[in-house]
């Protein structure tokens, strides 16, 4: 068996997601409170159908594994020739991104919707790579200002004031 | 003809051609993006839309969808990066026009081609649309199960990447339209106690997540610097006399992509490239295509945007999607409770004419548009990767909580755009997820009832019903296709060496 390459091992783990995946679904289905099926519906109780696409998950899966352990070299050479783009970075995006969401998240309904927007749209442009000051500020106000106006008035959304003020209030 | 124009005046006001113009501004601007595209545009929109009215709502993706399909050509001309894939084909010959001084009549052209496609497209939709669905009204579950199947199968089978890879997603986005309340019996399933997910999952989460998160996540990854324009780009009304002097072409192109348009899964990458071919073909002035000829341009747009008129057709007729970005519009309309397809087609016909209407004017509108805000969309480009990185998360994260004004579709949204990233970089294509999601609901009623009408006698049953048995004949094909595809590959390789 040749040596594999990474995009060989990509799909091994592609593979094992789909199969485990698969394995899952099929098992949590067992959980089901399967309620009375009556009428047109009597064919199949409702853990039949997720039952169904899980296996088709598993068998994806184990077709995937086997074709890429098993796959002729020179196929796989061409493969991870044609999938090099789409592998070739690294997860900055993640890591630039991934924290100031998640903070966002949990900051938005704890200190309200400016300074959360405020501090997240100030810090995104920081790390998409603008480093002048005036203009992420600026950016800032406008942006925080402009989706303020937009939801709440365009929308009539209300946005979170912020837990913390409300009970310093 | 009458009665359909009535139809059009009694659904189509002064707000919805507002909504339409907006959509093609929008629309265009997003295609012009290197990175964003029609599927961004349409992804951004659908949660806004829900504070409309079911027709303005679809006025305002169809025309983001037109503009979407001609924006990314603005750029292929100019930078030489296409906005969208679907102008990658333009990139061969608009790109060396403007390298050799002829950005604006490039530009023209692709606008003139785009409008004559995307008008072309529409008169197809309109004549075609009520005739496909009064076929289609005599479509049990069987039937309704093959084409949603067909849908699925096709685009997984015709994504880039493996087929394997594409069943799979289409898998996932099935699987996923499970989570919550079983339509039939109530039972709970995957909600994992999460009383946020006993209704489903939200498909603006979903789809932005998908979509939008993971194209940001990939836009913070890349190098590629903000583009600048120091040529004066300008309408050039000259062109418009290549609707005459090359009217074949024209023809011919808007005809190919209505009918690839039609195919579920193909769409308009392919039209564009087929398109391409047949009139290098065809052309007396072969040797030019590559190095900036016009009837390429011509070729490729109005193909690209015939296809959308195409890809529409069996949404509204049948209820099928032929492309992901048709997928997602029949969810925003489903959100609306509004299920297109034959049965939509009986009751609401008059709504369906509307939508027709839409899209024609969208067409029509698209030249004028082009023409009086060129400048403004070139001058998009010029804006830095940074600010609009951050704009589109803004929007991607309001316009989330606003479908529900629930932090949970937040969370929801931040998992999706993870899970987008992980298929993106597994090279594991996303569209057949989001169409698996929108067909779900359909595969599993039909399914169902299916299993109970039969009796169990699946195959039996099957036999009785030509169409549909046609469907799962189709479906095998499909399948079993790209293996015979990769083992004939594998053998001529082997010979090789």
């Amino acid at each position: 068996m040749p040596a594999l390459n990474r995009q060989s091992m990509v799909d091994i783990a592609t593979g094992m997601i789909s199969l485990g995946l698969g394995l899952g679904v099929y098992f949590l289905t067992f959980g089901f409170q399967i309620g009375a099926s009556s009428g047109l519906a009597s064919g199949m109780d409702a853990s039949l159908y997720p039952r169904i696409i899980a296996t088709i998950l598993i068998v994806l899966g184990i077709i995937l594994l086997v074709k890429t352990i098993f796959l002729n070299a020179t196929i796989r050479e061409e493969n991870a020739k044609a999938a090099s783009n789409s592998n070739s970075q690294t997860g900055k995006g993640l890591i630039k991104l991934f924290p100031l969401g998640i903070g966002f998240t949990i900051a938005f309904p704890l200190v309200g919707y400016f300074v959360s927007t405020g501090a997240f749209v100030a810090a995104m442009l920081y790390v998409s790579g603008e480093r002048r000051i005036v203009l992420i500020v600026a950016t800032t106000v406008l942006v925080v200002i402009s989706f303020y106006l937009l939801f709440r008035y365009g929308f009539n959304i209300v946005l979170p004031e912020g837990r913390i003020w409300r009970s310093r209030a | 003809m009458m009665s359909i124009l009535a139809d059009i005046q009694q659904f189509v006001g002064f707000t919805q051609i507002q909504y339409i113009v907006i959509g093609v501004i929008l629309g265009t601007i997003i295609g012009a993006l290197p990175g964003c595209g029609p599927m961004m545009g349409v992804t951004l929109t659908i949660p806004f839309t829900f504070y409309l009215d079911p027709v303005s709502s679809l006025a305002l993706l169809i025309g983001i969808y037109q503009g979407g399909s001609f924006g990314g050509a603005i750029s292929a001309a100019l930078v030489g990066i296409p906005g969208t894939p679907i102008a990658a084909a333009t990139l061969l010959d608009a790109y060396p026009m403007s390298q050799s001084g002829r950005a604006s009549e490039a530009i023209t052209l692709a606008t003139v081609a785009s409008w004559f496609g995307g008008c072309f497209g529409g008169i197809v939709l309109l004549v075609a649309a009520p005739s496909l669905a009064s076929f289609a009204l005599s479509f049990g579950p069987a039937e309704r199960l093959g084409l949603a199947l067909i849908g699925l199968t096709a685009i997984a089978s015709l994504s880039a990447g493996s087929t394997v890879k594409g069943l799979m997603s289409g898998a996932l986005g099935l699987m996923l339209a499970t989570v919550g309340s079983d339509p039939f019996t109530g039972t709970n399933r995957f909600d994992f106690g999460i009383p946020e997910l006993t209704g489903g999952l939200t498909f603006v989460s979903l789809l932005v997540g998908l979509f939008a998160i993971s194209e940001m996540l990939i836009q913070l990854e890349s190098t590629t610097p903000t583009a600048r324009i120091t040529e004066k780009i300008r309408f050039s009304t000259k062109c418009l006399w290549t609707l005459i002097s090359d009217s074949g072409n024209y023809l011919r192109s808007s005809l190919i992509g209505v009918l690839v348009g039609v195919v579920p899964g193909v769409g308009g990458v392919s039209s564009a490239f087929l398109s391409y071919k047949i009139s290098k073909d065809l052309s007396p002035d072969k040797d030019q295509y590559g190095k900036g000829a016009p009837g390429g341009v011509v070729a490729t747009e109005a193909a690209n945007s015939a296809t959308t008129g195409g890809a529409l057709l069996p949404m509204l007729s049948l209820g099928i999607p032929g492309d992901p970005i048709v997928a997602v519009m029949m969810g925003g309309l489903l959100i609306h409770g509004v299920t297109p397809g034959p049965a939509f087609m009986l009751t609401n016909a008059p709504m369906l004419n509307g939508i027709l209407g839409i899209f024609l004017i969208g067409a029509f509108l698209l030249l004028p548009i082009g023409w009086l805000l060129l400048p403004v969309f070139v001058g998009i480009l010029s804006i830095p990767k940074s600010f609009l990185t951050t704009f589109i998360l803004a929007l991607c994260i309001f316009g989330t909580y606003a479908t529900n004004r629930e932090l949970f579709d937040i969370w929801l949204l931040w998992v999706f755009g993870f899970l987008g990233y992980a298929m993106r970089k597994g090279g594991v294509p996303l569209s057949p997820l989001v169409i698996g999601f929108v067909l779900g609901p359909i595969v599993e009623e039909s399914l169902r009832r299916l299993a109970t009408i039969s009796g169990g006698n699946f195959w039996g049953f099957l036999i009785g019903r030509p169409i549909a048995l046609t469907c799962f004949v189709l479906i095998l094909a499909m399948l079993i296709g790209p293996i015979l595809a990769q083992m004939y590959r594998t053998r001529s390789n082997e010979k090789r060496s």
